[in-house]
């Protein structure tokens, strides 16, 4: 009956907001029973849904068969979530390269201003690592880590 | 860590080896065996009459009725009884289903339960 | 007989959000992980504008496949339980598949036999309820069981 570490569990559904909460309360509850703690379960769940949103808001949104897909590894001590979708716009993959590097260069109160980023502001807050890629057939796959602090 | 399900409980005044026992949450595969351990402490303590509480019980499957079956009739082979009380809608409607509520004390109210008991 | 005043979790994702598709779902065979596939499939289906009462049929019906796929099926971490769910107005298809265990295949089909039965609730066994529970809670449910993988697909007509 117990988990063993490392396990992967996967989701794909639909480009659409409204299924985002579903899907990480299901990883949120995954992780609880796996024995992570309420609060790290909260914050990935936080990282998830920001980066979902990002990823139908400025990937596939309008779209209506696309889909994306929520990957996370599960480690004893971490959790690696891997968020990839389709149809992401060369304009707004920049962006969000942009987004992800420039925490380390500039006043993060720059994305309270413009309204824009705070998603990927908090994610970056919360884990410890975040990576964006791009493949050739335009597969937008950001991955984040997240390490388990209540050992 | 299992599905969460909580029991507790209370002493009936004037009921000697009964107890209202007051399940919280999902009855399912993952913590049967958790909640066969409490009901059975609880008959090898001599406290052999139980109402089950299920107004805080908000799903039940298979593997759940099981055990539930299994108090019911265990607690019958020693002189005793296990009511249920409380059920939700949906939780009933499944026991309804697979042929169960002839099978177990199902009643509306606690008012009722406790009557019964001798 | 019933009592409908518990606060169930469900009842506060519920949505309007006709039009919901398809969500595939892949774990490990773990049963600790089967509750939260559940609820997913439960939140999913109100989501697709399933009642309450639909959604815990649902969830019912996915509990019990996920969890016949882990008792029954290929152990370890190695080895995948996928719960694909498609959603539109008029029906909710759910499929689980995953990969058989040699050694549990002939258990298995005796228990899809044994569906039916007339005595099938009344004995003492703790298990062995849950296919019979689906085939009353759906429209159609088909089980194809080799030495390779097992996969059972459910229908369940929406009622509310």
């Amino acid at each position: 009956m117990s988990v063993t570490f490392p396990y992967t569990i996967t989701i794909k559904f639909p480009s659409d907001l409204t299924v985002i909460p579903p899907v990480r309360k299901f990883i949120s509850e995954a992780l609880q029973v796996s024995g992570f703690s309420t609060k790290f379960a909260f914050r990935t769940e936080i990282i998830v849904d920001a980066i979902c949103n990002n990823a139908i808001a400025y990937g596939s949104a309008g779209n209506a068969d696309s889909e994306v897909s929520v990957s996370c590894e599960i480690c004893a001590d971490c959790v690696e979530i891997a968020v990839k979708d389709r149809g992401g716009s060369a304009a707004n993959v920049e962006r969000l390269r942009e987004a992800i590097r420039r925490s380390r260069l500039e006043s993060p109160t720059k994305e309270l201003e413009e309204d824009t980023g705070m998603g990927l502001e908090i994610v970056k807050l919360l884990s410890e690592a975040i990576e964006l890629s791009v493949d050739e057939n335009n597969l937008t796959s950001i991955n984040v880590i997240s390490r388990r602090e209540d050992g | 860590m299992e599905t969460q399900i909580q029991i507790t409980c209370e002493e009936i005044p004037g009921k000697a080896n009964a107890r209202i026992v007051r399940f919280t949450g999902d009855l399912d595969a993952t913590n049967v065996d958790f909640t066969t351990e409490q009901i059975f402490s609880y008959f090898g303590d001599g406290i052999i009459r139980i109402i089950a509480d299920f107004k805080q019980m908000r799903y039940v499957n298979s593997t759940g009725l099981g055990i539930l079956l299994h108090f019911n009739k265990s607690a019958k082979e020693k002189g005793g009884c296990f009511k249920i009380v409380n059920l939700n809608e949906n939780v009933y409607e499944i026991i309804e289903i697979i042929g169960a509520a002839s099978l177990l004390d199902i009643y509306e109210e606690m008012s009722e339960a406790l009557a019964s008991l001798e | 007989m019933k009592n409908d005043n518990l606060v169930t979790e469900t009842s506060s994702d519920g949505g309007s959000a006709e039009g919901a598709k398809a969500i595939t779902v892949t774990f490990p065979p773990f049963l600790k992980l089967v509750p939260p596939v559940r609820q997913l499939a439960s939140r999913f289906a109100r989501l697709g504008g399933y009642s309450t009462k639909d959604a815990f049929r649902i969830e019912t019906i996915v509990d019990e496949v996920c969890n016949n796929a882990v008792d029954h099926g290929q152990s370890g971490v190695e080895s995948k339980v996928e719960m694909h769910m498609a959603v539109d107005r008029e029906k909710a298809d759910i499929s689980v598949t995953n990969q058989s265990d040699p050694k549990k295949v002939a258990v298995l089909k005796e228990l899809v036999g044994r569906i039916g039965q007339a005595n099938h609730v009344g004995n003492d066994d703790r298990r062995g309820r849950g296919l019979a529970l689906i085939r009353m809670l759906s429209s159609n449910m088909d089980v194809n069981i080799t030495d390779h993988g097992t996969s059972v697909h459910v229908t369940k007509l929406r009622e509310g």
